[in-house]
């Protein structure tokens, strides 16, 4: 048994992993962080057409049931069309090489890790509007509405599409109360530490 | 200074230290080893802007410190069950062998109970071990040198007590 524990003689003692980067390293580092940068929004920017397109032919060539003057599904695959496009937008302007800017800071960490928290609750309270989620789910809700009027005229349809109906409708409500529940709990922990701040100046 | 020139001091100087920061931060050595080129990236980048304005230790620690954040930040599960010094002062021992005979054992262990942290404790408590004291401790997470020893003093208090658990008759 340790009689003489030394706690920071065991942490500073500890064997080093040889991790040293040299600068070559770094620079070729920084050249694949670009190039992924660069694919993630390639991809983002095809899939976003992609759907659009998806969604469009789907819409025109009514195999979604729209059939004749039923122009609810249609619609909401042109919103759904229409958001897809927005996306692929999305995904150049936020995606496309940032590895330019410097994403820490060398300010003192309580500042930045507040920062970083209050980045998160900003996502959590704005993720509808950045990413034009209202609008998705606009699309999303035109056809399940006009698979629920075919339920109503068709049983055979109604027993199929009912548990997707019914997890749809459990998942809301829990989606909203978790997300709740989180953002207070980051509130909570951003207005700790701002008081932190506050009595450190 | 140019940009690699500064960067070649600060990872000749502070090498060993940011290994060992990584390891407050990341259990899994692969996951491990991408923060740490995380870092030595950042701190490459950052020092476009170095200016002098603090020395250059402090800025080493404070980019790393930031960008390891910045990872368990992300890390949204395992950021929740994160918890202060003072609720760790309050809890009792996992194992009462705790900090056993071995440096490695006790090395682990004392890096289990480093990473259970909120950020900001976790800073103070490698900064202590890496034998900073509290002002310059202070400059890096930006709280009072009070504030700071008198977290470093809970530190203390939770590594003696779960020593002294394990071993009460050592002096």
């Amino acid at each position: 048994m340790p009689n003489d524990f030394n706690p920071q003689k065991i942490w500073q003692e500890q064997p080093a992993e040889k991790n040293k980067m040299s600068l070559e390293d770094i620079h070729r580092k920084m050249q694949q962080l670009e190039r992924k940068d660069r694919l993630t929004a390639l991809i983002s920017i095809v899939m976003g057409t992609g759907l659009c397109i998806f969604f469009a032919y789907i819409g025109a060539s009514g195999h979604m049931g729209a059939h004749g003057g039923d122009a609810l599904p249609r619609i909401g695959c042109a919103v759904l069309s229409l958001w897809s496009l927005y996306e692929a937008w999305h995904g150049y302007k936020w995606l496309w090489p940032r590895s330019s800017e410097l994403a820490v800071t060398w300010s003192a960490s309580l500042q930045f890790y507040i920062r970083e928290l209050e980045k998160r609750r900003d996502y959590q309270l704005h993720v509808w509007q950045r990413a034009g989620l209202t609008w998705c789910f606009v699309g999303v809700g035109l056809l399940i509405f006009s698979s629920l009027s075919r339920v109503i005229h068709d049983r055979h349809y109604g027993w199929n599409a009912a548990p997707f109906i019914i997890l749809t409708a459990l998942w809301f409500p829990i989606f909203f109360r978790s997300r709740k529940r989180k953002l207070m709990k980051l509130e909570q922990e951003i207005d700790t530490l701002k008081g932190l701040e506050t009595e450190n100046r | 200074m140019s940009q690699d020139e500064l960067y070649r001091t600060a990872a000749e100087g502070y090498s060993a230290a940011l290994d060992r920061l990584a390891r407050a931060y990341e259990a899994n050595p692969e996951t491990r080893r991408d923060l740490l080129q995380d870092i030595h990236l950042q701190l490459w980048r950052s020092f476009a802007s170095f200016d002098g304005r603090c020395s250059l230790r402090t800025w080493v620690y404070r980019v790393a410190h930031n960008t390891a954040t910045g990872h368990v930040v992300k890390q949204r599960r395992i950021r929740e069950k994160l918890v202060g010094i003072e609720e760790i002062e309050s809890m009792p021992s996992d194992d009462r062998n705790e900090f056993a005979a071995s440096q490695s054992l006790a090395l682990e262990r004392l890096s289990n109970l480093i990473r259970k942290l909120k950020p900001l404790d976790r800073q103070i408590i490698v900064s202590y071990l890496e034998g900073m004291d509290a002002n310059a401790t202070a400059e890096i997470t930006g709280l009072s040198a009070a504030n700071v020893a008198m977290k470093i003093h809970r530190i203390k208090n939770v590594l003696t007590r779960r020593f002294h658990e394990v071993n009460p008759h050592a002096e």
